[in-house]
């Protein structure tokens, strides 16, 4: 069953993609706790009754922007690579620093993350296609460019893709930076509401 | 009358690996993912990484000792699945870490090997073969050893008796993986200056996997460095072998010093890497 999503909080996105912004700036492309965020998933049997992994995770372009950004991530690549993956890398981060501008330029409801396809996450998404994500950051190093600390759990429906234009783009998005991932796929979270989740207060987001 | 063709001239590119995937038999994952590299002819490539990156596979790729699930070798030009056995074997020759030697086989008749492709179908070596034989053995200064078993020999012995078969094979392009393992340091000094010997003098293209960078810098013309299965970065050894490349590949600190002998490394500990690969 196919759900739609609903916008994730505004302010969220604009974390999400000044965080973007500062790894490209000043972390060269080493992900930033904050999009590494642990996703809970059901799954009878395990130990409390879930199976918890930390996953690295993507924001996907606004579909008015999906194609034209696939294709300039795949011509990043294919342009580049016969210099070695370093010169692809170099570029990648180059063209990232002019991507996270603006969180208008997204996909107001969806989080992605590259995984194998193999795994224990994907075993239990398979079986129950929701998860929570829980993004924790205790310290920041910038305020001014990445705001005040920040914990948030999303819940989402999870969609599992091998193939089309959301594959596409986070696939060849990964390739930039890691090489090609045979025997991964795509999970795309559509988020379904929010929870502000710092000194153990659960307080409703709103959008 | 027209000109006879030239058919000797050297062309360009020696071998090319492109957008190369192999992965070995009854293993469900890409060793080598995505690579490309291209071997001038006459030039010594040399191919650094840490364990595990991929250099004794792209090796063996490069010698048709593995299939390639996907990409291309193109060995002068020509993919190498249309080159008929005898006819690569007198184009490229590949020698294992550590080739496995009958028991009993002579030095002599080990080198006599290398003609194999070259001679007819009764397999007869005729005084053209017997002398390429003799200066084989002359070249990696084994002559005098030429009626000892193999398994008599020392490590460094062995080692060049086995390059002089590979010598005696005539091939344009010569393919070694880790030629200097388990050679004492002088017999590793030797053994490259062999090398070395062997491209300036007789104009072979060597492509050889080592592990010692300073080393690498010492032989080559380029240095390919491997990471995780991909080519982090190709090129002279002094604009590749820096100590960014040594950070995010071999996660070392590192001081690297261009001196009138070459590259000086200083490793001064566990580092984290620049590039998040």
């Amino acid at each position: 069953m196919s759900t739609e999503a609903t916008p994730l909080p505004k302010e969220f996105l604009n974390w999400q993609v000044a965080l973007r912004l500062f790894t490209m700036t000043d972390r060269n492309g080493a992900p930033h706790i904050g999009v590494v965020p642990t996703v809970t998933v059901k799954r009878p049997g395990a130990h409390l009754g879930v199976i918890q992994h930390s996953i690295v995770c993507g924001l996907l372009p606004h579909p008015r922007l999906l194609e034209s950004k696939t294709n300039e991530f795949r011509s990043l690549y294919e342009e580049n690579i016969e210099e070695g993956a370093r010169a692809v890398y170099d570029v990648g981060i180059q063209y990232l620093l002019d991507y996270y501008d603006s969180s208008d330029d997204f996909d107001p409801g969806t989080i992605t993350s590259l995984v194998p396809e193999d795994c224990a996450l994907v075993d239990a998404l398979k079986a129950e296609p929701k998860c929570t994500l829980s993004f924790n950051v205790f310290a920041t190093e910038d305020p001014q460019t990445i705001g005040a600390p920040r914990c948030q759990q999303l819940d989402c429906d999870v969609e599992i893709l091998s193939e089309g234009p959301v594959y596409d783009n986070v696939w060849w998005h990964n390739t930039l930076f890691h090489g090609m991932a045979d025997e991964h796929v795509v999970l795309r979270f559509k988020h379904q509401r929010s929870w502000d989740t710092r000194f153990g207060g659960i307080q409703a987001l709103r959008g | 009358m027209s000109a006879a063709p030239v058919e000797n001239l050297a062309p360009e590119l020696a071998l090319e690996a492109r957008r190369l995937h192999v992965r070995h038999p009854g293993v469900d994952r890409d060793v080598l993912r995505d690579a490309s590299l291209k071997v001038r002819a006459g030039e010594i490539l040399a191919l650094v990484g840490p364990n595990g990156s991929g250099k004794s596979t792209l090796i063996r790729a490069l010698g048709r000792d593995l299939e390639t699930r996907k990409g291309d070798v193109l060995v002068e030009g020509d993919p190498l699945s249309t080159y008929p056995r005898r006819r690569l074997a007198r184009r490229v020759a590949r020698l294992p870490q550590d080739p496995q030697t009958p028991e009993g086989l002579t030095v002599e008749a080990l080198v006599e090997c290398g003609r194999h492709p070259h001679v007819g179908a009764f397999g007869r070596l005729g005084p053209r073969d017997q002398a390429i034989v003799a200066e084989a053995l002359e070249a990696v200064e084994i002559a005098d050893y030429r009626t000892r078993p193999l398994e008599m020999l020392s490590g460094g012995e062995r080692r060049r008796a086995w390059i002089a078969m590979a010598i005696a094979q005539e091939p344009r392009v010569l393919l070694l993986d880790e030629p200097t393992s388990a050679l004492d340091l002088r017999h590793q000094f030797e053994l490259l200056d062999l090398l070395v010997r062997l491209n300036r003098e007789r104009g072979t293209t060597i492509v050889l996997s080592i592990h010692d960078l300073e080393h690498a810098a010492h032989v080559a013309d380029r240095v390919a460095v491997l990471s995780r299965g991909r080519v982090y970065d190709v090129g002279p050894p002094e604009r590749v072998l820096n100590e960014e490349t040594l950070l995010d590949v071999f996660r070392v600190e590192s001081r690297i010093t261009e001196e009138e002998g070459g590259l000086t490394m200083r490793i001064l500990g566990p580092g984290d890497p620049i590039r998040n690969f």
